[in-house]
């Protein structure tokens, strides 16, 4: 966000400074094309030799025009003085015709002038200006987000209410679902409704079928998720999850403690308690950094586990992030997929284990 | 999803059209009263100046102004009462009556019969200080034999100046051509801006015949036999000197003016006194 605010201020900072110079150098040349070619003329017809003449004539316009003084459209101004750091009065022929900046005619030839200008920026109202410009900006956008976001619910409203009586009543609960939980068009909905597996789903199955349309799959792959059995396997190597057939990508880290957890369960050991703050397990945090080697984890997370042991609070916060990541993918689906805790009568601490009720577990 | 997209394009359009509009509106910048002053004119600052007043001079044409002008303020007038030196070789149909009741020039080099025109009495305004050295006027060609004759111009392209108001350039050329009875269409009547021009493109062979002093740089050693001496009808050049200027620098500017004729038609001097050496080559 902060980035993405000090990329608009540079944006706008620039596109003021560079019209504010271009404007004014713009500004120059239209008043030298009122006055220039009739002081010119002037001079050259009663000169001896032109070239010397129109040399003489750049020199002392750059010397007049040194600094111009600016005048701005804005009570602040951005500009305190244009620079002139370049005036040449050339025939053509001699200067290059397409660089010249304004030309006018002299009997069989023509005059052209070539300018080059620098600007002087007032920095502390460019950089106030800026700074309200991206204001404005940044409310406008807002605004019509907001404008946009109420405009699409009315939108929303108004085709739920036209498309009732066209679909038939029986699919319109379906239909509406899919309107609300997803962003697919009214056409894809229409197909789905029609799909005999879909309209076979029960509740949770559809909520899988949302849940796998919102993670970008396709909606045959979708069906393939709602219709899988409630399962979890892993592809470490691939660094995700399968969850209800649903690939979902997680962090390193959490990603082995998730397997870590499931290990257990396969094997049927007991909830895990959490180590003493003052004895780390030293054994299962060996088991945990050998997996995290063979499958390329975090150096940091290898190094903590071999020195230190596995530790309650790595487990808190990796259980923190599972959930967190799990949630996200596939919101309220996750709570079926997390750590069941209850508190340890011998030594009042909480143990944890993966909720594993009627699931089929790869590793 | 597409129309979600729309959506959002059509909200950054909008706010690029917004911003750019104010961007457009807030820094749009323009240049204060440009105050360029005449280009036709070359000052300097006279030394150790012992007053205030500027001292005007018009010639004709800028040929060694800056000689001229570096000699009256690094020597002539050192010390006046003049401070600053502006020298102009202003178009002649800027002239005006204005400019000679109010003695704006002290010192000019114009064609008295000019000034009476403007203002009959100018006399009572400027006093005649020098003649400026006769010079000729000719009628040059790429071609032997020139004849002041309808024949002689039939089908010839002749170049003139466009200042209406110059003798050598445009009226003595004209009204001779006038007197021996050649009216030639206006297609064989090129126009031009100035000297250099008309003589350039002389010299490119695009012009039959010109008129021209014979002192022009790029003339001088034109063969004798492709010109022919145009008569002057008007009577010659003079230095006017105004009578509001300060009488005591009076003599040392006719010697300073006299210096700048002498650089003037040095080059025409030295050709003639030459010639006969650089005929066998």
């Amino acid at each position: 966000m902060k980035i993405r605010y000090t990329l608009l201020y540079i944006l706008i900072g620039c596109c003021l400074s560079l019209h504010a110079w271009y404007s004014a150098s713009k500004s120059l040349t239209t008043t030298l094309e009122k006055t220039l070619p009739a002081l010119t003329v002037a001079s050259l017809k009663n000169s001896v030799d032109d070239r010397t003449e129109l040399s003489r004539m750049s020199s002392h316009l750059l010397a007049k025009l040194k600094l111009v003084d600016v005048v701005s459209s804005s009570p602040l101004a951005l500009l305190d003085k244009l620079e002139v750091t370049e005036l040449a009065l050339a025939k053509h022929g001699t200067a290059d015709n397409d660089q010249a900046d304004l030309s006018w005619v002299f009997g069989e030839y023509a005059i052209a002038l070539t300018l080059s200008t620098k600007p002087r920026f007032k920095l502390f109202n460019l950089m106030v200006l800026t700074l309200i410009l991206t204001l404005i900006t940044v409310l406008l956008e807002n605004l019509l987000n907001t404008v946009i976001y109420k405009a699409q619910r009315f939108f929303a409203e108004k085709k739920a209410i036209s498309a009732n009586p066209a679909t038939e009543p029986e699919y319109s609960p379906l239909y509406e679902l899919l309107n609300n939980q997803t962003e697919l068009s009214a056409n894809e909905i229409d197909t789905l409704c029609e799909n005999e597996v879909v309209k076979q789903l029960c509740a949770t199955q559809l909520q899988w079928l949302i849940a796998a349309i919102n993670n970008k799959l396709d909606i045959e792959a979708a069906i393939n998720v709602a219709t899988t059995s409630d399962s979890i396997s892993f592809d470490l190597a691939n660094q995700q999850v399968y969850i209800h057939g649903l690939a979902i990508r997680l962090a390193k880290t959490p990603l082995f403690y998730y397997y870590w957890y499931a290990q257990r369960e396969v094997n049927q050991l007991p909830p895990y308690i959490n180590p003493p703050t003052n004895k780390p397990d030293t054994q299962n945090g060996e088991q945990l950094a050998q997996l995290m080697i063979e499958y390329k984890g975090h150096q940091k997370a290898i190094r903590d586990l071999q020195e230190e042991g596995l530790k309650g609070k790595t487990l808190d916060q990796n259980r923190n992030k599972i959930k967190a990541e799990l949630q996200k993918a596939i919101g309220k689906l996750a709570e079926n997929y997390l750590f069941i805790s209850e508190r340890d009568i011998k030594t009042a601490r909480y143990k944890y284990r993966l909720n594993s009720q009627d699931k089929k577990i790869t590793l | 999803m597409q129309y979600r997209l729309l959506l959002h394009s059509a909200k950054f359009l909008l706010i690029g059209i917004i911003l750019s509009f104010i961007v457009w509106l807030i820094s749009s910048q323009q240049v204060e009263n440009l105050e360029l002053g005449q280009l036709n004119t070359y000052e300097c600052k006279v030394a150790a100046s012992q007053g205030e007043l500027d001292f005007n001079l018009y010639i004709p044409s800028n040929w060694h102004v800056f000689s001229l002008a570096d000699e009256l303020c690094r020597n002539t007038l050192k010390g006046s009462v003049y401070n600053k030196v502006m020298i102009s070789w202003q178009p002649r149909d800027t002239f005006s009556s204005e400019l000679i009741m109010k003695q704006t020039f002290n010192v000019m080099l114009y064609r008295e019969h000019a000034l009476t025109g403007l203002l009959p009495n100018w006399q009572d305004f400027y006093q005649h200080a020098l003649d400026l050295p006769n010079y000729q006027l000719y009628w040059f060609s790429h071609q032997d034999n020139i004849a002041i004759t309808p024949e002689f111009f039939a089908h010839k392209h002749v170049g003139l100046l466009a200042d209406k108001k110059s003798a050598t350039g445009y009226l003595s050329p004209l009204s001779e051509m006038s007197q021996a009875g050649i009216n030639l269409p206006a297609q064989q009547i090129h126009l031009y801006p100035n000297r250099e021009a008309l003589i350039d493109d002389f010299l490119k062979e695009k012009l039959d015949l010109i008129p021209s002093p014979d002192h022009h740089v790029d003339l001088i050693n034109w063969p004798k036999n492709k010109k022919h001496l145009l008569t002057e009808p008007y009577s010659q050049v003079g230095w006017l000197v105004s009578k509001n200027t300060e009488q005591a620098v009076l003599p040392k500017i006719k010697k300073s003016i006299t210096k700048y004729q002498k650089q003037l038609f040095s080059e025409i001097i030295q050709p003639t006194v030459r010639q006969p050496e650089s005929t066998p080559q």
